[in-house]
């Protein structure tokens, strides 16, 4: 009996079914990002710019590897300034992620970047950069410490690769905002 | 019936018409695509994923890569076969994304408090299907009402015939049970 229900359930189950809303502009608006596509091949480039810079200075590091424990005030000189540089690069980071968002976010209120406190990545990267200041305090307090001082970079690394992610996920569309595991030092 | 023969033939005509200029970025022809079958996207989005919300995401989502893929359709097929395989893809994708987005940051309790809150209150099998378990209720709608075969859907879902043609029994017989 509920064999031949269900058979005619089936039989009568209508092809289409009416959303309760209209769906087209929040398409339209993401389609407009997909067409803006090529204005964003600013964000490679940018990445490969914070990576470079980063090398470069872990191969400074390596460089003076031998000088560091006979100068601690030029140690903490350039602590203080790669701290600024990555603060930079952040910023650089976020101004274009701010852009991208006021774009996006006209269309679907319901995508998140990363600097959306509501966003999952806003949490995990703030909790990197608590680490990080906590690092460079200790940093601060012991400039010689080699392990502190290859984690706190990692922190930043680790910060723009997430910054990164979050981007490329946010452009693309896709709700899977959770943060991807990386490699640790 | 001629007169029903010539109106199908001139939808379709209307439609590569529509195809040809959307590929060319003509976003006003691809709208006109989009209002022809967002009920059938719409349809499958929900049933596929059991939540009106969730289903109005996936079905954006299918639409942008819809609008992505346009250009590589080449008119081999009937246009509503090449996108209705797509949509199938994408919306299978979709699901799995949300849903792991939404397990991974949602305490169980509130994502289903979530998924069961502001439900639309379609009629029959669509007030049923969205009561099933996620596997089966996936195959059984790829097999009863889109028609896919179970060799079909196990490559779709990257799964054995025979788990699909367990999971589809295992759908029915629930079915059965809210009927009876």
């Amino acid at each position: 009996m509920s064999e031949d229900k269900l058979n005619d359930l089936i039989a009568q189950t209508p092809k289409t079914l009416t959303p309760a809303k209209d769906l087209w502009p929040n398409i339209e608006a993401r389609l407009d990002v997909v067409d803006n596509a090529p204005q964003q091949g600013s964000w490679p480039k940018l990445m490969i710019a914070c990576s470079m810079t980063l090398l470069a200075v872990i191969g400074l590091l390596n460089w003076q590897g031998l000088n560091i424990n006979n100068n601690q005030d030029s140690t903490l000189i350039m602590l203080a300034q790669i701290h600024a540089q990555h603060l930079q690069q952040i910023e650089q980071l976020q101004q274009a992620t701010a852009t991208q968002t006021v774009a996006l976010r006209a269309g679907d209120q319901q995508l998140k970047s990363a600097l959306d406190p509501h966003s999952p990545w806003f949490g995990a990267i703030e909790e990197l950069r608590q680490a990080a200041q906590l690092l460079y305090q200790a940093l601060k307090n012991d400039p010689h410490d080699k392990q502190l001082l290859q984690l706190w970079l990692w922190t930043h690394s680790r910060e723009i690769e997430l910054l990164q992610q979050s981007q490329e996920q946010y452009l693309n569309g896709k709700i899977d905002l959770t943060p991807k595991p990386t490699n640790h030092i | 019936m001629t007169t029903k023969l010539s109106k199908d033939c001139e939808s379709k005509v209307d439609e590569q018409l529509l195809v040809a200029q959307a590929q060319q970025g003509d976003k006003a022809a691809f709208q006109q695509l989009y209002l022809r079958h967002q009920g059938r996207v719409y349809a499958l989005c929900y049933r596929l994923s059991g939540q009106s919300q969730l289903a109005e995401e996936i079905a954006q989502d299918c639409f942008v890569r819809l609008w992505q893929k346009l250009p590589l359709f080449r008119g081999d097929s009937q246009f509503t076969t090449w996108m209705h395989a797509l949509v199938v893809r994408q919306a299978l994708n979709s699901v799995k994304q949300h849903k792991s987005f939404w397990a991974r940051f949602l305490p169980i309790e509130a994502s289903q408090a979530q998924s069961s809150g502001k439900e639309h209150n379609y009629d029959g099998l669509d007030k049923l299907i969205v009561r099933l378990p996620e596997r089966a209720r996936i195959i059984f709608v790829l097999h009863a009402i889109e028609g896919y075969q179970h060799n079909e859907i196990a490559k779709l879902l990257n799964l054995a015939p025979g788990t699909s043609k367990a999971q589809y029994h295992r759908a029915r017989n629930l079915l059965k049970e809210m009927l009876s």
